[in-house]
């Protein structure tokens, strides 16, 4: 059981207030921008979806959340529902349909057309918010983790470079085993980062218990 | 194999596979569209406004300040919902209206109409001040959830879905 103090999301669904609201939206925003612009929307229509899967959160997203769940499934869910109805408004303006009315309507299918081509592969836009989420728990841990410089420097040239690790021990003139280990200290606490991301716990928390 | 590997739990996935996703998030990065501030902004009066709701709505509707009380209310948008001073109430009953006590208003100063392919227009009455949305003078526009509407001096923020 997820201690309520300790979950983010669980805050949101019983006493939102506005530090939370913040910090979830900083967290999660390129993420749900990520899963959007998978579905080949433009900035606008991307941004379109950011605002509509956040008020959609508030509205009955957290409620309807059940915490025994991953989150980020169950938001990009949201996030893709968002990309679906903005590619409908793209549609119609390319049509310049004119509007008609609802009463005139006799068939109309909120459902998703499942041979909808436009929506497939459903897990690219998990996938893009899945890499975004990572994205946003290295950001957090090297901005609040005090590693050695050469640690990072390390780090980075394995794992953003993709450089071979015999490469960079020569370059740090060092032995592989540490190179290795670079690495390796760097996920380890990175790690608990993006579980807590994913589960949608305070990112400081999972700090502090990375740090006994 | 790789693109298996993100719909795991975190904590199942390996150094490499982590490592992996990593290198992937740098590139996906670039390919993020920037967010804007207008979007948190608009996000946090949502949130204000729909918190103090007293009930809040299970159907697409348009949250506001009442003029007079000054309280947080809504009212429902169904098929069409048509907005104003003294808006004509209809015959038909999926069809409403909602009536305010602003003066800048007029009579019928706007309607959202619920579209065949299942999206909200919002249509301008030809009113006399305009109906702005999200700060722009509009005539006609599809909403989403969180698009800020002014007519008069009543603000409106519509809710979505």
């Amino acid at each position: 059981m997820i201690a309520t103090q300790h979950s983010l999301v669980a805050r949101l669904k019983e006493h939102p207030c506005d530090s939370d609201w913040e910090k979830f939206y900083r967290l999660y925003e390129k993420p749900i921008l990520a899963v959007a612009a998978a579905k080949g929307l433009s900035e606008a229509d991307c941004q379109d979806v950011l605002q509509e899967t956040m008020v959609r959160m508030c509205r009955h997203g957290f409620t309807r959340y059940d915490p025994i769940r991953r989150f980020t499934p169950f938001l990009f869910g949201i996030a893709k529902d968002c990309a679906f109805d903005a590619l409908r408004r793209r549609a119609r303006r390319n049509s310049h349909e004119v509007p008609s009315d609802a009463s005139e309507t006799t068939s109309f299918n909120r459902q998703k057309d499942p041979t909808d081509k436009a929506m497939n592969p459903a897990d690219t836009a998990e996938m893009q918010g899945q890499f975004a989420l990572v994205g946003v728990a290295l950001d957090f841990l090297l901005e609040h983790q005090t590693f050695a410089p050469k640690t990072v420097q390390m780090f980075k040239a394995l794992v953003f470079e993709q450089r071979n690790p015999n490469d960079v021990a020569r370059t740090f003139a060092t032995s592989r085993g540490n190179v290795d280990q670079a690495k390796s200290t760097v996920l380890r606490k990175l790690r608990p980062m993006y579980d807590a991301l994913d589960k949608g716990l305070d990112l400081e928390t999972a700090l502090h218990g990375a740090n006994p | 194999m790789m693109s298996q590997e993100p719909n795991s739990s975190p904590s199942r996935l390996s150094d490499d596979a982590l490592a992996k996703m990593i290198s992937e998030a740098r590139t996906t990065v670039h390919k993020i569209p920037a967010s804007s501030a207008e979007i948190a902004d608009r996000l946090s009066r949502f949130n204000e406004l729909y918190e103090a709701l007293p009930t809040k709505p299970h159907t697409a509707a348009l949250i506001y300040a009442d003029p007079v009380t000054g309280s947080a209310t809504w009212s429902a948008i169904g098929n069409r919902l048509t907005v104003g001073r003294s808006p004509k109430a209809v015959a038909n009953t999926t069809e409403s209206v909602l009536a305010l006590h602003d003066q800048e208003m007029s009579r019928q100063h706007f309607e959202i109409v619920l579209t065949s392919d299942g999206l909200y227009l919002l249509s301008d009455l030809k009113s006399l001040n305009g109906t702005y949305i999200d700060g722009v003078r509009e005539q006609t526009r599809v909403l989403i959830g969180g698009t800020e509407i002014r007519a008069g001096n009543t603000h409106f923020i519509f809710t979505g879905l």
